[in-house]
Order: C-alpha cells, then structure tokens, then sequence
C-alpha cells in the first residue's frame, strides 16, 4: 500500500481527488490529511468582528466625508507666514548697506606709496638739480 | 667737482637704465577692473603690511641721505669725503628701495592671475601719465 503524496492530500482538500477509500484504510494518511484540513479551515475562517466595531468604522468614514478636503482657515494662516517671511527676508537683504570693502591700502600706505613713486621716478638726487640747469638750454 | 661728476653720472646712468616706474596699481581705479577675490584681496593687504616698515625705514633713508648731500652741496668749502659719503650712502638707499619694490611687486604678481596680469599691464599708465591719484578710492 502506498501512501498519499502530499498533491494528493492537496487535492483530496478541495475535492479534486475522485478516490478518497484510501484515507479509511490507512491512517497515516488520514492523520496527515486531518491535519491539512485542519489548518486549511483555520486559515480560511473569518475573523469575528464586532458590530461596535464595524459601527464606529462607519462613523468615522461619515466624519471625515463631512469634513472638507482643504483646511482653507490653515492653509491662509500658513500662507500668511510664508509671504511675511518672505518679505522681511528681501526688505532686509535689499535695504541692507552693501558690505563695505576693505581699501586694499590704507590712507597712510598710499601717502607711503605716492612718496615712494616720486622718490622712483627721480633720476637724480635733489642738490644736483642746479647742476642740471647748466646743460638745459 | 669730482663730487658732482660722479652725481651726475650716477643720475645719468640712472635715467638711462630705469626700469619701468614703479605702479602702485593697489591704489588706483585700475584695481576695480581685475576683480579681485576675497583671498587675493586679503593677500594683496598682506603683503603691502609686511614690506610696509622696510619702506617706511627706505624712504627714511633716502631722505636723510638726500638732506646730507644737500648739506654738503650747500658748504662754502665741499668736502669730497663726505659728499662721497652721502652719495654713496643715497646711492646704496635707492638701490634697496628698488631692491625691495621689486620684490614686493613679484610677491603681488604672484597673487594674480595671468589673465589679471595681463589687464593691469594693458591699463598700466603710460610715461607722464600719475601711477597715482590722491583722490583715489580703491573700493
């Protein structure tokens, strides 16, 4: 006597296996296939559910197809923020005095650098000049 | 009279192998065009306040030397010792004012880009024309 494969037990489960004597006879097989059927009916029971339950499901869906799809009361106050924001953000950055640029030299350096040019651009020293004036004509 | 022979042959030969004229282009209009960064800015800052004591002690230098000279020059009787002295003494001055210009104008080139090299040298003013304006705003 051979055994049910477990096909066959599948089968003999949804009514699909013509010959079902077997499962009388051996009681290996009728075990397992007890047990498929077992576990087959507790998967496909329904859940118990409350009728408080499936009350306040309703009225829950009730509430919120009342209430409106927008909060317009919100979204103004929000938008109300934003621009306020914005516009302190651009009112600042526009009358902000630019920042000042450091002169690359100081007032005292460019006198320093004026003398210095001068003193560059010399090609004498100064007792010499009345020299000079006797080979200008 | 050797005393001023000298001079003016030192002065000649000055003329005659003078560099370009030293550019204080930092503190000129000329400075707005290159469009310096932050940090070329502040490297350009720095350096002028590092070689800024030594040309202050040049210019020092140079003036003294050129006060001495004139002192000597104006003597009724010239000492040619001492005149020499000083004209070696404004000669020597010069020299390490050029000296160090020179080696604060590299240290500035070296700041800048070629491309800004080459636009300070296109609006580097020509002979005759002021390296500098007193009423320069260099913002």
């Amino acid at each position: 006597m051979t055994h049910w494969t477990d096909e066959q037990i599948t089968h003999w489960l949804y009514g699909l296996e013509p010959e079902a004597a077997h499962l009388e006879e051996c009681s290996d097989c009728r075990g397992r296939a007890e047990n498929a059927a077992a576990r087959k009916s507790a998967a496909t029971t329904k859940p118990e559910v409350s009728w408080e339950f499936l009350a306040e499901q309703r009225r829950s869906i009730n509430r919120r197809m009342e209430r409106p799809l927008y909060d317009w009361p919100r979204i103004r106050a929000f938008a109300s923020v934003v621009m306020l924001l914005l516009v302190a953000v651009l009112s600042f950055n526009l009358l902000r005095p630019p920042a000042a640029t450091v002169p690359l030299a100081t007032p005292a350096d460019e006198r320093l650098f004026s003398d210095l040019v001068a003193i560059d651009q010399s090609t004498e020293p100064r007792a010499v000049k009345p020299i000079r004036s006797l080979f200008e004509e | 009279m050797r005393a001023i022979a000298i001079l003016l042959a030192f002065s000649l030969s000055l003329a005659a192998q003078l560099p370009k004229p030293f550019y204080p282009w930092w503190s000129s209009p000329v400075v707005k065009d290159l469009n310096l960064n932050q940090d070329q800015r502040i490297q350009v800052r720095t350096t002028i306040r590092g070689y800024r004591g030594r040309l202050l002690d040049l210019r020092s230098q140079i003036e003294a030397a050129e006060r001495d000279l004139e002192y000597q020059f104006n003597q009724q009787q010239v000492d040619g010792v001492k005149a020499n002295e000083a004209i070696e003494r404004l000669a020597k001055a010069r020299a390490d004012l050029t000296r160090t210009l020179s080696q604060m104008s590299l240290k500035l080139r070296a700041v800048l880009s070629q491309q800004q090299w080459q636009e300070l040298q296109k609006r580097r003013p020509s002979k005759g024309q002021p390296t500098i304006s007193p009423d320069t705003d260099p913002r």
